[in-house]
Order: structure tokens, then C-alpha cells, then sequence
């Protein structure tokens, strides 16, 4: 970048803010041996210079008395503007007046040097606080990361801005690269191999990344490339670098796109984006490469929101149980329940589930969630009795990151015991995919769930994929059939699916509940197949707990058990 | 006429001009552009209409020049204006001082005038 000079003394840029012509003209002679010479002729005037040269001035030579804005003005609005600091100022004043002195190396002025000039003098102080400035500041910026040869962050960082100021009608792309599971790379094969990959890696992106402007090392093996900008279709979007003569044969590299940058943006916030869309598709297999979108960044803020909110939220009860009651075929009354949460925000008003639900797993909030709405539950279940109303079983919903605890059952029991619930009264929910995630710890705590007389329902069942192996291992109770197979059966008019899946449970000895049903038809035709539960707006949809008490009072007989 | 021997004719310091700017070539160039300068007009003509903040920047703008040219006593002259309108510091001196200080820097300023023009048309 631009070293063409190196070795020799280079000519260095220098703006002289003087409102007086002929001072101003003279300065230019003296310098122009020297110096390349900006010139202004007002503080504002000066302010644009600098504003559109910052990276090239190295010295600002300012008169302190001119009209319009003058010399304290231009130092008050230089300050404000961080990119400016690195720019030193060297007063000129007429006489030496120590007031203004004083008020000028307050607010930054590095040096003086007073009319009339004497040249020496000048250029001496000049070159001296030019030398200070550069090397201060190249102190903490060094240029090379040694491993790969690519930018160090805080230099990458500081020549893209620099790169986007210079040339504000070019258009540019970010990409950055994130190698998957480097860590696990690095404890398996060891440093000395993971380096040698990331710099192959490293080199192939140099050698091969069309319209490269600048790369960067921004992380231990994630790095930042500035491209000359290319619409979204001439990307490649199966590129994947070679990972050189080394033992990964396997590897994954994420990729992540921020196209047509903005310019307003500092670096670290360009990357931020590139890099959140490699947050969109990691552990996501197969899929290698996305564009940053807007609708990242909303989601992203949106999230940022909530998580601001939650534990407030939490506090203040935002957090609201509603029960959607499950009709017992067998004996045509109300046979339980299911709670489900709803957040109800003042500012927000009603938050979906599918909204903060997910976020919560991330971020592991959702286990302070669930034990609120397991007590909420436990309460609701004490009060019912207490009341005299009817009392029958609630289902709640387990999260992957409850099974991080590695007493759950015991929390659970514990909290029922609280209340004086019996175990059997409430049902722990949880769903196939978490099975996948880490088979022997979920079916341990599920086991141990169940010696404790908790009952334990699969939901989702028939969504997605669904393993005969989790059937196998799990100790369950109950089988929640997805809606998408009652929905399937009544648009093609074909049960065999739901019909297998009942049988499959009447074999195992567990008890069916059918989701998502919303006609007579559908709960005569689950009636033929021998199905015990059914739940759907056919019924009910889930409502708050004074709907719900009134609705037991109405359909359900006084204590029910499962 | 050399440089030297305007600066003699007009009371100017060759030797403070010589150590600013070095050359005769570049002293000849500045001090025929001063012919053109504006910072006295712009003192005596902010002080006729009693701007304070004019008279200074006149003032201070002329110091400064002739200072660079070595127009020493023009310089001395207009920096006690200057000082006397500085802004934030009260004045000293009554409006009729202020008006012969300015009246005799005008004598001056003509007198150099005057001086330079003969220069320039010897080139």
C-alpha cells in the first residue's frame, strides 16, 4: 500500500489554516520544498480540508485569530472527532500572548511558532512534532500479523476506514472467515499444525479472492477481507479455501458476506455484520456461506432488546402461564393441560414464543423461565384444590439447557413438594431433537424424572425427524402427535400415518395426545383410531387461568388422573 | 532599485526580511503583493465605523504581514491597535488616541506604499 517511498524521505501534508493571503502564500513558499501544502482560509474552511484528508495530514499549521471560525473554534470541533486525534496542530500566533497560549495547549495545540516566521525554527518544531505523532502513534498499530502475513486487526481496522474515506464513491464488500470447530482442531492436532493451516488458508484467500483490497487477521482463525465490490451472483458461494499440505483433509471454513458496505460504519462494525452472518449458519451443515441482510441486524437489535428486558420482565410477572386444555376421548371430559407462556410487555405488547423462546435457549435465561412457569404451575395446581375446583394434570415444557442441571429432578420434586403436588399432577414435556443433542445425560435425567412419579410426555412427535431409538430408550409416558400429521391426514384424507403412530404407542404402552385439532370430523376420525387425548382449538385454544378455571368448572370432573 | 535599496528608502528592516524569506527574489514578489493587501484598509475602515472586532482583525492581520515582510515600525504599529482591541481585554486608550494612532499609520502605510511603487515600476 502505497510504500513506494519507503527509503526515501517522503513528502509529508501539511494544512495551513490562515485567513490572510499573503501570510498564507508566503508560508506556502517557504514549505512547498518540504511540504505538499493544503491551504485554507478559515477555521471551517479547514475543518472540510481535514475532514476529507485526515489520513494524509501529518501537521496542522493554524492561525489563531480569523474571521468566521477561528483558531479556537477549529481546535474545540477537531477534538470532538476521534479520526482526528492522531493529527498534531501547530499554533501561529502574531505575538506571544500567554492567555491564548495557554487556552490553545488546552485544547491540543502541540507546539508554537510566532510571526514572523523564522524558518529554521519553524521547520524544526514542525518536523520534531511530526516525528512524535508518527512514531506514538505507530506504536500500537503493527501493520503485520507474523503468523499469516495478513493485517494485524487493529491495522486492517484503521486501513479499511482509511481505504473507505479516501475513496467514498467506490463500492466494497467485506468476508470474513471462520473456521469451524477450531478450538477442537487445535487440542487434537496440536498448535504448531493449526498454525501451519492458518496460513495456508490464509495465502489462498490472498492468492485467490477476486478485487482484494486488504486482509486482516481479527481473530485467533477468523480473518477479514476488504473486496472491491461484486453483485451478489458473481459470488462463488461454494469457494472454500485449501487448507495446504496439512492433516485436515476435513475442514469447514463459514463464510460471511457483507456486501456494498456503508461508509458511515467504523470497520469493527463492518466485520461485526459479516461476521453475524456466519453466526446465522453456524453448526448449520451444509451450509458454508451467507450475506449479511438488514434483517439480521434488526433480528440482532431485537434481540439486544429483549435480553435488556427479561430480567426485569421476569420480576414484574410479564410472564404469563395460559392452560390449553387436552379432551379425554375415552371419557369426554377435560383430562388435563398444557401450559404454555406468553410474554405480555408494556411496551411491546404480546411477544411470541417463537420470538424470545429460541433467544432464552441461546443464552440460557430459558432455565430461570421454566422454573417460574413450573411454580406458576405448581401454585395454580395448589389453588385449584384449595378452591375446590377441579384438578387435573399440567404438562410443562423442559428445555435442552434444563438438562445442563445436573439435580433437575430433584429441583422439580423439590418444588412440587412445596406446594403439596403429587408428582403424577405434573408432566414434563420435552421434544425429540433435544434427544440428538446429548442422548445419554437426557435419558439419565429422564429416568430420574420418572422415579420420582413425574410423568413424561415426547411432543412434537412425527415433526421432523423422528428416531425409533428415542422410543426405545426413553422411559415416556405419553406420545404428543404433531399437528402436521392430523393436518396431513385431513387434507388427503389418509390416516394410515396417524393410524401407525397410534398403534406404534399402543405397543409401547404409551397414551396418545393428537395436536392441532380443529374439527368434528378430525375427533370422530381419532376416535375410531383409539387415540386418548386430543388438544386443539376444536376445543379450546389456551387460555388465561381464570378462563381456564372457569372452563374446568364447566368440563372437567373434579380429579383427574392420567 | 535593488531590494535592499527600497528597504532603506522606506524604513523597512532587509535584514528581518532576508531572514524570513531568505531570497531577494522572494522578498520583491511578497512586497509587491503587499500593494494589494487589505489589512489596513480594513482597520481604518472598521474603525470609522467604531467595529471593535474589525479594528482588531485589521489590525492583527497587519502586524502579522509586515511583520513577514520586515515592515517593522508598521508592524510595532499596528500591534499596540491590536492590543488595544484584543478581545476580552478592555481598552486603554480614549477614541481621539485611537484616531491619530490610526491617522499615523496611514502616514506610514502610504509612505511604504509609495516606496514600493517606485520599486515596482524601476523593475
Amino acid at each position: 500500500m502505497g510504500n513506494k517511498n519507503e527509503g526515501m524521505q517522503r513528502k509529508r501534508t501539511v494544512l495551513v489554516v490562515e485567513d490572510n493571503d499573503m501570510n498564507r502564500e508566503i508560508l506556502l513558499e517557504l514549505l512547498a520544498d518540504d511540504y505538499h501544502v493544503l491551504e485554507a482560509e478559515n477555521g471551517a474552511a479547514g475543518l472540510e480540508l481535514l475532514d476529507r484528508h485526515s489520513d494524509e495530514i501529518a501537521l496542522v499549521l493554524l492561525d489563531v485569530y480569523m474571521p468566521e471560525c477561528d483558531g479556537f473554534t477549529f481546535l474545540e470541533r477537531k477534538r470532538k472527532d476521534p479520526r482526528y486525534d492522531a493529527v498534531p496542530v501547530i499554533m501561529m500566533t502574531a505575538s506571544s500572548n500567554a492567555d491564548d497560549e495557554i487556552r490553545c495547549l488546552e485544547l491540543g495545540a502541540s507546539d508554537f511558532i510566532t510571526k514572523p516566521y523564522n524558518v529554521e525554527i519553524m521547520k524544526n518544531r514542525m518536523k520534531s512534532v511530526i516525528r512524535l505523532r508518527e512514531s506514538s502513534s505507530m506504536l500500537g498499530r503493527l501493520e503485520t500479523d507474523s503468523l499469516t502475513g495478513l493485517h494485524s486487526k487493529e491495522y486492517f481496522y484503521h486501513a479499511v476506514e482509511k481505504t473507505l474515506r479516501a475513496n467514498p464513491n467506490e463500492h466494497y464488500d467485506i468476508l470474513c472467515s471462520d473456521v469451524e470447530n477450531f478450538r477442537v482442531m487445535n487440542d487434537r492436532y496440536g498448535t504448531a499444525e493449526c498454525d501451519r493451516f492458518l496460513r495456508a488458508i490464509a495465502d489462498d484467500f490472498t492468492a485467490c479472492l477476486p478485487g482484494l483490497v486488504l486482509g486482516g487477521r481479527i481473530g485467533a482463525d477468523v480473518y477479514a477481507f476488504l473486496l472491491r465490490h461484486r453483485e451478489k451472483d458473481a459470488w462463488d458461494e461454494n469457494m472454500t479455501p485449501n487448507g495446504g499440505n496439512t492433516h485436515f483433509e476435513r475442514f469447514i471454513v463459514k463464510l460471511g458476506a457483507y456486501i456494498d458496505v456503508d461508509h458511515s460504519l467504523t470497520a469493527a462494525a463492518i466485520c461485526d455484520r459479516a461476521t453475524l452472518a456466519i453466526a446465522e449458519i453456524k453448526k448449520v451443515f451444509g451450509a458454508n456461506f451467507a450475506f449479511y441482510d438488514d434483517a439480521m441486524r434488526e433480528q440482532q437489535l431485537f434481540d439486544h432488546h429483549l435480553e435488556q428486558m427479561m430480567e426485569s420482565a421476569l420480576a414484574e410477572r410479564q410472564f404469563v402461564v395460559y392452560y390449553q386444555p387436552k379432551h379425554d376421548l375415552h371419557t369426554d371430559a377435560t383430562g388435563g393441560a398444557e401450559a404454555l407462556v406468553r410474554w405480555i410487555n408494556p411496551e411491546l405488547g404480546f411477544i411470541s414464543p417463537g420470538k424470545f423462546v429460541p433467544l432464552f435457549e441461546r443464552n440460557g435465561f430459558i432455565i430461570n423461565l421454566d422454573f417460574y412457569i413450573w411454580e406458576e404451575v405448581c401454585r395454580e395446581l395448589r389453588r385449584c384444590r384449595e378452591e375446590g375446583l377441579p384438578v387435573v394434570p399440567v404438562s410443562v415444557n423442559v428445555s435442552r439447557r434444563d438438562f445442563e442441571l445436573p439435580d433437575l429432578a430433584r429441583q422439580i420434586a423439590a418444588l412440587a413438594d412445596r406446594y403439596g403436588i403429587e408428582h403424577a399432577l405434573l408432566h414434563i414435556e420435552l421434544t425429540e431433537s433435544m434427544y440428538s443433542d446429548n442422548p445419554e445425560q437426557i435419558a439419565r435425567t429422564l429416568a430420574d424424572l420418572h422415579s420420582n412419579g413425574f410423568y413424561i410426555e415426547l411432543d412434537d412427535f412425527g415433526a421432523g425427524y423422528s428416531s425409533l431409538t428415542s422410543l426405545n430408550t426413553l422411559q415416556l409416558d405419553v406420545m404428543k402427535i404433531d399437528m402436521s400429521l392430523i393436518r396431513h391426514a385431513t387434507a388427503t384424507n389418509d390416516y394410515s400415518i396417524l393410524r401407525f403412530a397410534t398403534l406404534l404407542a399402543d405397543g409401547m404402552r404409551l397414551k396418545t395426545v393428537v395436536e392441532g385439532v380443529e374439527t368434528a370430523e378430525q375427533v370422530a376420525a381419532l376416535k375410531v383410531l383409539g387415540c386418548d387425548y386430543i388438544q386443539g382449538y376444536y376445543f379450546s385454544k389456551p387460555l388465561p387461568v381464570e378462563e381456564f378455571e372457569a372452563y374446568l368448572k364447566a368440563h372437567a370432573r373434579q380429579e383427574v388422573r392420567v | 532599485m535593488t531590494v535592499q535599496q527600497l528597504y532603506e528608502s522606506i524604513g523597512g528592516s532587509y535584514e528581518s526580511a532576508r531572514r524570513i524569506l531568505q531570497m531577494d527574489k522572494l522578498i520583491a514578489k511578497f512586497i509587491l503583493k503587499f500593494l494589494d493587501d487589505k489589512s489596513f484598509e480594513q482597520l481604518s475602515s472598521s474603525w470609522a465605523a467604531r467595529d471593535a472586532a474589525g479594528t482588531f482583525d485589521g489590525a492583527h492581520a497587519m502586524k502579522g504581514v509586515c511583520a513577514n515582510l520586515g515592515l517593522d515600525a508598521l508592524s510595532a504599529s499596528a500591534s499596540v491597535l491590536a492590543e488595544e482591541f484584543r478581545p476580552g481585554h478592555a481598552r486603554a486608550m480614549d477614541d481621539d488616541e485611537v484616531t491619530r494612532r490610526v491617522s499615523a499609520l496611514r502616514a506610514d502605510y502610504e509612505h511604504t506604499l509609495e516606496g514600493i511603487r517606485a520599486f515596482a515600476a524601476a523593475q
